[in-house]
């Protein structure tokens, strides 16, 4: 299966431009592939400036290789995206806080060794005069208390209410690690949940009705957007593939434990045995057999079971 | 290619390919390239393209068309046409990603460099040399080397990420790989 040499040449020049665009897994791959990606990641600081770290190396990265790689940027970091890294301490978090000042963005979701505390201090430092620090993500990190967010917003200089009107926040889309590169994303992620009081991730509803009703309550600019559909997830479920609110609402069976929309379910497809369907992120869990379709595991499992 | 307007005012550019093929445009569409914008800024109406293909330039055409602001289309139209704009190769991309960082479209780049940065997400150092048609110049011993610097970050993942997406060919490239099975590309975890 290996490729005539003739096909096989030194990296295009244009190669060299997607770099800024590449997780950090990414990057250090390349310095494997060939020398002339090496030698410009060597040389070259600006694919260090941005560091989006996700799967498969969120599990393995911990203090010692965060200060490592972030060293790279010679005090200059200006994205830091750790989605997940359960590793990385206060300590860590805050060595590399002390020597880049200028982070621009901090993206700290899933970070569960990291105290809220430890956060603030870091924010402290990055919002001193002259700060270049617009977003910040903590969901996921326990025990944010009101008083902690509510700091988090002085320091950086946020308005609750101006933030909500401006930038969306859409449950189906929350994954998405470039959202990191657009420029209009919330200055921080998370929200006091009208319904519940606990600081989390609250989410706008994309349902035209919804959207309808919002737009109506904001122009007769009512002081409290007291929307019903607009809260944390544990307050409002939604469905996993389009972000609608699903109380009140007929879900689709869902083979895996998400939330299905009736719509949605329509057009996924469907185990061929007990008519539930994966969402998009769980359809690897598909057992595809020699006939069309596929099993879900569940059926699956229980047919190997049975032919015994 | 798009025929000058009837109306007198609107400032229409000639673009010229490396192919020597000119292409009539609006100004105010094509000042989308900051690369053209300043150039007309300056004065000139006539811009040179010396380093960009005609093949390449009427698609990048088509896209500053499609991204006016007076063009009218809303964000579903326009991710669509995106969608359907990078359906090439990664060798035709290059050339693409190539022209956009050259007139300085920022919305164009991005979408190209996105789009081939996700080509290899999760892959491994193998797949990756074959997707982008990378020959492995280093030894044995010096690939070890450049892996132990970073061992922490490869640990165990290597074969998961085998499994490589086959790179789409346009008609005319001459090779054909024997081997090469048409798959879609599978959504990734």
């Amino acid at each position: 299966m290996t490729q005539t040499s003739s096909q096989l040449s030194a990296p295009h020049e244009a190669m060299f431009l997607i770099l800024p665009y590449l997780t950090l897994f990414e990057l250090l791959s390349l310095t494997q592939v060939c020398k002339s990606f090496r030698d410009a990641l060597k040389h070259d600081i600006l694919p260090w400036l941005n560091i989006v770290v996700g799967k498969p190396i969120n599990t393995r990265f911990s203090d010692e290789f965060l200060v490592k790689i972030m060293s790279k940027a010679k005090g200059r970091l200006n994205v830091v995206a750790l989605r997940n890294c359960y590793k990385i301490t206060d300590e860590g978090l805050l060595q590399v806080i002390a020597s880049n000042p200028f982070i621009n963005k901090l993206y700290l979701q899933g970070c569960t060794s990291l105290t809220i505390e430890g956060v603030i201090g870091a924010i402290k430092l990055l919002t001193k005069p002259n700060h270049k620090l617009k977003n910040l993500a903590i969901s996921g990190i326990y025990n944010v208390k009101i008083e902690d967010f509510q700091t988090l917003c002085y320091l950086m200089g946020i308005n609750q209410m101006q933030m909500k009107q401006i930038t969306k926040n859409f449950y189906h889309v929350r994954h998405e690690l470039y959202a990191f590169k657009q420029e209009s994303q919330p200055s921080i992620d998370v929200d006091i949940c009208q319904k519940c009081g606990e600081i989390r991730e609250v989410f706008d509803c994309p349902r035209d009705s919804c959207k309808r009703r919002m737009q109506q309550q904001q122009q007769q600019q009512q002081k409290q957007l007291l929307i019903e559909c607009r809260g944390c997830f544990l307050c409002v479920p939604r469905c996993e593939e389009c972000g609608v609110c699903t109380k009140d609402e007929e879900l689709g069976e869902a083979a895996c434990v998400d939330i299905l929309c009736l719509n949605c379910w329509l057009h996924l497809p469907k185990c061929n045995f007990c008519n539930k369907a994966y969402c998009n992120q769980h359809a690897y869990q598909q057992h595809v057999g020699s006939s069309l379709g596929f099993l879900c595991s569940e059926c699956s499992f229980h047919a190997t079971q049975s032919s015994h | 290619m798009s025929s000058s307007s009837s109306e007198p005012e609107s400032n229409i550019l000639t673009l010229k390919s490396a192919d020597n093929d000119e292409f009539q445009v609006e100004a105010s569409i094509a000042v989308q390239s900051t690369t053209i914008k300043n150039m007309v800024e300056d004065g000139y109406t006539d811009i040179p393209l010396v380093n960009i293909s005609s093949e390449v330039l009427i698609k990048i055409l088509d896209y500053l068309k499609k991204h006016a602001e007076n063009s009218g289309c809303s964000e579903e139209e326009l991710n669509e046409f995106d969608n359907e704009f990078v359906k090439m190769s990664i060798k035709k991309m290059s050339l693409f990603v190539y022209a956009a960082s050259f007139l300085h479209i920022p919305g164009l780049t991005s979408l190209l460099c996105q789009t081939i940065a996700d080509k290899i997400k999760n892959k491994s150092v193998n797949a990756v040399r074959r997707i982008f048609e990378i020959i492995n110049d280093y030894t044995p011993e010096e690939e070890a080397e450049v892996r132990a610097e970073h061992d922490w970050a490869h640990e165990g993942e290597l074969d998961d990420t085998v499994e490589e997406d086959d790179e789409v060919r346009d008609e005319n490239d001459g090779e054909s790989d024997d081997n090469e099975t048409p798959d879609d590309e599978t959504g990734e975890n």
